[in-house]
């Protein structure tokens, strides 16, 4: 049986261990509106009202890795059930200073919101964070080809968006 | 259309990377693991159980008074009786039967305000002479002097006792509207 101190340790210890990383996952997860603290503060919350399922060792890694992406994928369905998309794109179009880094980010967060939340996880877990297809599929818990599938549709959609970006300007 | 081939959209990726290398910022990294340290230690926990606890108690004493309130059905014999009046069987509109009649003539000695007001004594006294002693008829209709009684237990337990008036005759007397609002009712002797 595991004590109350046992657990808040582990609880501390996982925190710790992996908070960092979450929350770099979380800065570009993130869409316009969603906290990065909140989202790594969510992930830790749901890991201690559900510790006795947390695997031990690195699987632990990939199961708050799981439950972040999911946490964004449950925001990513209300914000499109509100229609905030829309006002998303207009926000991208608005940007008028492409040398500005400021407006480059605010140009690529704007693009990959516009990616389903899985998709997103995958798009980032490849290109900004390098990682290859097999650790992707098991991080995220998917079969490689549906990683591949999710890397190619999620290219085309952000080439196309930033291109009609660059276009309207 | 995909005028960006797969290394240059990575560039513009890597260009625009929203995380910039930042750590979490230490106030809400400290918030997290307060929150955490007390979500281990079950404090949280507790506080569920506790007003889980209290919810289900806040419900059995509130269905308990809506239930004491509206009155549980008591068995005739055992309801409350009022100023000393006796206990009544429930009043009926079909034919009395013998057995009953002894009850109905006692309900018709008990008379409400209104009754008693009326100065309809005799008729009375000689309704309760004029019925006839036996005769166990089920078709036989009430007799028009006997005072007849109809209760009934409203939502919150109130027992509520109508004495029909044996001798009630509809007014066909046609009386004058009222002149005023305010006159409404100042002829009714109820």
């Amino acid at each position: 049986m595991e004590t109350e101190s046992g657990r808040a340790d582990r609880l501390e210890a996982l925190f710790e261990a992996h908070h960092g990383r979450l929350y770099a996952l979380a800065v570009r997860m993130a869409v316009a509106g969603d906290d990065a603290s909140d989202l790594v503060q969510e992930t830790f919350l749901r890991a201690a009202g559900a510790r006795r399922s947390i695997p031990a060792g690195d699987a632990a890694e990939r199961w708050l890795v799981r439950v972040l992406v999911n946490l964004c994928r449950d925001r990513y369905r209300r914000r499109r059930y509100r229609g905030q998309r829309r006002a998303e794109l207009r926000l991208v179009n608005t940007t008028r200073s492409p040398e500005d880094a400021v407006s480059a980010r605010d140009a690529v967060r704007s693009a990959l919101a516009q990616l389903p939340a899985r998709r997103r996880a995958v798009v980032v877990l490849r290109e900004l964070e390098d990682r290859d297809t097999a650790d992707i599929a098991n991080l995220l818990g998917m079969r490689p080809v549906t990683v591949r599938w999710h890397l190619s549709q999620g290219r085309q959609q952000l080439r196309s968006l930033l291109c009609g970006e660059e276009r309207s300007r | 259309m995909n005028d960006l081939d797969r290394n240059s959209l990575q560039a513009r990726l890597r260009a625009g990377d929203p995380y910039q290398g930042e750590d979490m910022p230490a106030a809400h990294a400290r918030r997290i693991r307060t929150r955490l340290r007390a979500a281990g230690s079950g404090r949280f926990e507790r506080r569920t159980w506790l007003a889980a606890a209290a919810a289900a108690a806040l419900a059995a004493v509130i269905g308990l008074g809506t239930w004491a309130a509206s009155g549980p059905a008591v068995p005739r014999e055992q309801a409350p009786t009022t100023a000393g009046e006796p206990a009544e069987p429930e009043a009926r509109s079909g034919p009395l039967t013998t057995a009953e009649l002894p009850r109905a003539r006692e309900t018709a000695r008990v008379a409400p305000p209104s009754v008693r007001r009326a100065p309809r004594l005799p008729v009375a006294t000689e309704v309760s002479l004029a019925v006839p002693p036996v005769v166990a008829d089920a078709d036989r209709e009430p007799p028009r002097s006997e005072a007849r009684r109809i209760q009934f237990t409203a939502r919150r337990g109130t027992r509520i006792v109508w004495t029909l008036d044996p001798d009630f005759e509809p007014n066909t007397i046609r009386t004058e509207a009222p002149t005023a609002p305010r006159q409404q009712g100042a002829n009714d002797p109820w």
